[in-house]
């Protein structure tokens, strides 16, 4: 039992990190309909922001850097994209965010070197919740993540604000027509998801450590998680988010021995999860038929 | 105009590689020894260690040679159009590579139809063996390890093994399958320079091993490996812990040094002699990555590989015949030959126990 | 001369694997991110072929092709099930899938070690020999692709991607249009994988994934017009242009990241010029 809450309690913590980037993909895609992959790569560096701040000599300096880092790539991911939402080609602005987070995962390896980083150096402390281990930063993921999967839920289905998010890709004419800057809408998404992809790059490199190319995989899985879930459902991305980690994990723990399922199977059961789900369901898991005129 | 260009452009590229640069060797020539180390990439880290000791190295022959470096990323194919480059392009005289054995063994179908020698310094693959007798190593085979792991802890029936995906831990994955069969009942992988092994360590915590083997590559993996075994620190204190060179190092063990003591490492033999002390210490930086046992190695390819070339202008005879039937010379292969073997005889593992935070030879 | 050779057999295959690039991406339309997954299938199928059988070089040729099509065919499947933007996000996450089952299905793939000592045949023996037979199989494939182009097929193709309804319209199914060039472009890089294959003879999990994926999709993107001229030119500058820019002298931390920097600002560079251009804009009414 204790193995199996362990497990379970792990993948919460890598679920949570996808959360977070399925979750900026989903703002994103939202306003613009564009898959920003970049995403990952801008995560890592604002961990290598936080680094460099840390070794600087002080958190404040920590958070500074990597909140500017986030603020830039941002602004930046803004300014290369924008011309794909405007010429409605969302597949080449899907491109040009997947050379760009390569790019800057090139440009960290070469200022960086490719060695890893730590952000806690040493054992991490550990918080035990009824038997069940979870290391310190492992805790603020999981709480930071349920607190925005919550706050984002109730912001874009319940509120005003979220409306007018999902309505700046639908029929941008209209949302001018109202007088709403769609401009300065989008412009704040890319920075707004850039931050919380920066949060969950902060946090994962504390929770193991900091690499070059750590965001990818992961941007991967969240990029995977916004289909599964259906990308304009939100509840369906945090679910998938969820699913997509739990699930991989348990075929490899629990599967019979003779089938000799190892770590390295994870992101092939996640590719199979997804065509097995896109397959039956190709709007998301909780997709309804919808009579096409 | 951009076509013309274009083709323009191509043709004097072409008319560069073709250009046929190859010098005619003599022995008024600087012997040019091409080398092949993994500049970027996961394993970078050695690739710039290895240069820096080769370069150093070198300035300490009596005439040095030309180096010529080209990266390798640790990649067959990336190998092949390095080798090909330094073949052609800068006319070198050998090879001193590969590094990983994925690249040592993409060049050496190549090394016969070039008529070139290469000799690693670091290349452990037991699949070398058998190969072209163009391709010689002097890193030790991972045999060496596996048999010398196998037979200290062949009494017990609960072994545990956790394996990063490299070419060089899955080779000895491998070797210590054979030899311990089933008394393996966990045998964990996971993927070349992951950072979160928390699930695998549950999953072989629940297997309840009497020994875990710890199978990373060395550097950053083996250092997250350990803090996070140390999060379980009270279940890992009743189970012996093996592993091989990764945790030779101090340093690879400094941020969990409680978990680390008694653990029972096997790996190259231990180089302290004055020689091998003062060149280390002259090195103008840390190899806190490639070690000593590598950093030896290194420097002893480039002596007899420098030596081979003289000896073989001037006796006209091949570089390989030279570095087949002479014993080499060095701080880790000093009187040591080949024996008709692709892997330098001679070689035995070293058993240490981490004993108040040094490692010490048994 | 091993070097040029080694540059005009990467050129080669390059070409190919451009020609599957434009028939998809440009010419069609298809995001077609999975042909380097077909690029490294067909080399793989070829090597454990070759390895655990003993047909001749033509025969595993044949076979492993014939794989690759059976592996376009499930992509071809898959497209017409799902949502475009779905379909491109599985054909990207199966590059990663791809690698995943190579490293874990040692038994078949020699997982990390990979498969050594995949042998040329007597006729491709040499590197020269490789080099020829590598540009007659490139002409080839070169007419083929200008007789799709040139052909009704290849209107239809543009069709599909310019106004599909017209060419619903006109009685040509999308599905059959869309079949046909996933499939082909399949075998395509198909090729150009055992190509590669034959240069190196050495196979492990590096070979292709993502640094195959931008390489051909930069070859796509600057081969635009669904002309040969263009797919040629273009491989000769991603495939040239790296090759110079090594032989400058940068610090050795740039060395290993200099080929993934080109194409990446590249690519960035070019698919913001061809904005707009991609597809015809429908008048908005």
């Amino acid at each position: 039992m204790e193995f199996f809450l362990q497990i379970i309690a792990n993948s919460l913590v890598l679920g949570t990190q996808v959360l977070f980037l399925a979750l900026s993909l989903y703002l994103i895609k939202a306003v613009s309909k564009i898959e920003h992959v970049a995403l990952g790569a801008i995560a890592t560096a604002c961990g290598y922001g936080f680094y460099q701040g840390l070794l600087i000599g002080s958190n404040v300096m920590a958070l500074l850097f990597s909140l500017v880092v986030a603020f830039t790539f941002g602004y930046l991911s803004f300014l290369l994209l924008e011309k794909f939402y405007k010429n409605k080609e969302p597949l080449l602005g899907l491109i040009v965010s997947l050379s760009m987070g390569l790019l800057i995962e090139a440009m960290i390896a070469i200022v960086f070197k490719s060695s890893s980083k730590s952000l806690i150096e040493g054992i991490l402390p550990i918080v035990d919740v009824m038997g069940v281990k979870f290391t310190l930063p492992g805790v603020y993921t999981l709480a930071i993540g349920f607190v925005l999967a919550l706050a984002a839920f109730v912001l874009v289905n319940k509120t005003p604000i979220g409306r007018t998010l999902r309505s700046v890709s639908e029929n941008s004419s209209l949302v001018s027509s109202l007088g709403i800057n769609q401009l300065k809408i989008r412009k704040s998404v890319y920075i707004i998801s850039s931050v919380i992809a920066g949060i969950v790059g902060v946090l994962a490199a504390m929770n193991t450590s900091l690499t070059p190319n750590m965001g990818f995989n992961l941007t991967i899985t969240a990029f995977i998680a916004l289909f599964v879930g259906g990308s304009s459902d939100i509840k369906g991305t945090i679910v998938a988010s969820f699913l997509l980690s739990l699930i991989p994990e348990f075929l490899i723990n629990y599967a019979p021995s003779s089938f000799e399922f190892t770590n390295s199977y994870r992101m092939f059961f996640v590719f199979a999860l997804a065509l097995i789900i896109l397959s039956f369901k190709p709007r998301g898991i909780f997709s309804k038929n919808i009579r096409q005129s | 105009m951009k076509t013309k260009l274009l083709i323009i452009l191509s043709a004097i590229v072409l008319a560069g590689c073709a250009g046929n640069t190859i010098e005619e060797s003599n022995k008024l020539e600087p012997v040019k020894i091409g080398v092949l180390v993994p500049l970027s990439g996961g394993a970078s880290a050695y690739g710039e260690e290895m240069m820096m000791v080769l370069n150093h190295k070198n300035q300490m022959l009596e005439t040095p040679a030309e180096l010529y470096f080209e990266d390798s990323k640790c990649e067959a194919g990336a190998a092949v159009t390095a080798f090909q480059k330094l073949v052609d392009i800068n006319g070198v005289d050998a090879i001193l590579g590969g590094f990983c054995s994925s690249e040592t063994l993409a060049i050496e179908p190549l090394l016969a139809q070039n008529d070139i020698v290469a000799l690693s310094a670091t290349s452990s693959s037991p699949e070398i063996e058998g190969k072209s007798k163009n391709l010689l190593t002097i890193g030790y085979s991972d045999v060496v390890i596996a048999d010398t792991m196998a037979a200290d802890i062949m009494d017990s029936d609960k072994i545990a093994i956790i394996t990063e995906q490299n070419d060089y831990n899955v080779a000895l994955k491998n070797s210590l399958e054979e030899r311990l069969g089933d008394k393996i009942i966990a045998n964990e992988s996971f993927e070349k320079n992951a950072t979160d092994m928390r699930n695998i360590i549950e999953k072989v915590k629940a297997s309840n091993p009497e020994v875990l083997i710890l199978n990373p590559n060395v550097g950053d993996t083996s250092i997250n490996l350990l803090n996070q075994l140390a999060e379980s620190q009270e279940f890992f204190e009743n189970v012996k812990l093996v592993s091989q060179e990764t945790y030779v190092a101090d340093d690879s063990r400094s941020q969990a040094p409680e978990l680390a003591e008694s653990m029972t490492l096997f790996a190259a033999p231990s180089l302290d002699s004055q020689e091998v002390t003062s060149f280390i210490e002259s090195l103008p930086s840390s190899v806190d990555t490639l070690g000593v046992f590598y950093s030896a190695t290194a420097s002893d390819a480039l002596e007899n590989l420098v030596r081979s070339v003289n000896d073989s202008r001037i006796n006209q005879t091949s570089v390989q015949e030279e570095l087949f039937t002479k014993p080499l010379t060095g701080l880790s292969s000093n009187g040591k030959s080949f024996d008709g073997n692709n892997f330098l005889q001679g070689i035995e593992a070293g058993k240490y126990v981490v004993t108040d935070g040094k490692a010490v030879l048994q | 001369m091993g070097y040029l050779f080694t540059v005009l057999t990467r050129f080669f295959w390059a070409t190919v694997q451009g020609v599957a690039g434009q028939l998809s991406v440009s010419m069609a339309g298809i995001f077609l991110l999975s042909l380097s997954v077909c690029f490294s299938f067909s080399a793989y199928s070829f090597a454990i072929l070759s390895k655990n059988f003993e047909f001749s070089f033509w025969l595993t040729f044949i076979l492993s092709l014939g794989l690759t099509s059976l592996l376009g065919f499930l992509f071809s499947y898959l497209y017409t099930k799902v949502s475009k933007d779905s379909f491109t996000v599985l054909a990207l996450s199966s590059i990663l899938g791809f690698d995943a089952f190579v490293k874990s299905f040692d038994g078949l793939t020699g997982g990390v070690l990979g498969i050594s000592g995949i042998l040329r045949p007597a006729f491709i023996g040499k590197l020269q020999s490789l080099v020829i037979f590598s540009g007659l199989i490139v002409g080839i494939v070169l007419v083929m692709h200008y007789l799709v182009v040139k052909s009704s097929l290849g209107r239809k193709i543009r069709a599909f991607k310019e106004h599909p309804v017209a060419l619903e319209s006109l009685g040509t199914s999308k599905n059959s249009v869309s079949r046909f060039v996933i499939i082909w472009g399949s075998v395509i890089s198909g090729i150009a994988g055992v190509l590669e294959l034959m240069r190196l003879q050495f196979l492990d999990p590096s070979f292709g994934g993502i640094p195959n994926l931008i390489l051909f999709v930069s070859i796509a993107i600057l081969a635009l017009k669904p002309k040969l001229s263009s797919v040629v030119l273009a491989s000769m500058f991603v495939v040239f242009v790296p090759e110079i820019i090594s032989f400058l002298n940068f610090p050795s931390q740039f060395v290993g990241h200099l080929r993934t920097i080109f194409y990446c600002v590249l690519l960035i560079f070019l698919v913001r010029q061809v904005s707009g251009k991609f597809t015809i804009s429908k008048r908005e009414i």
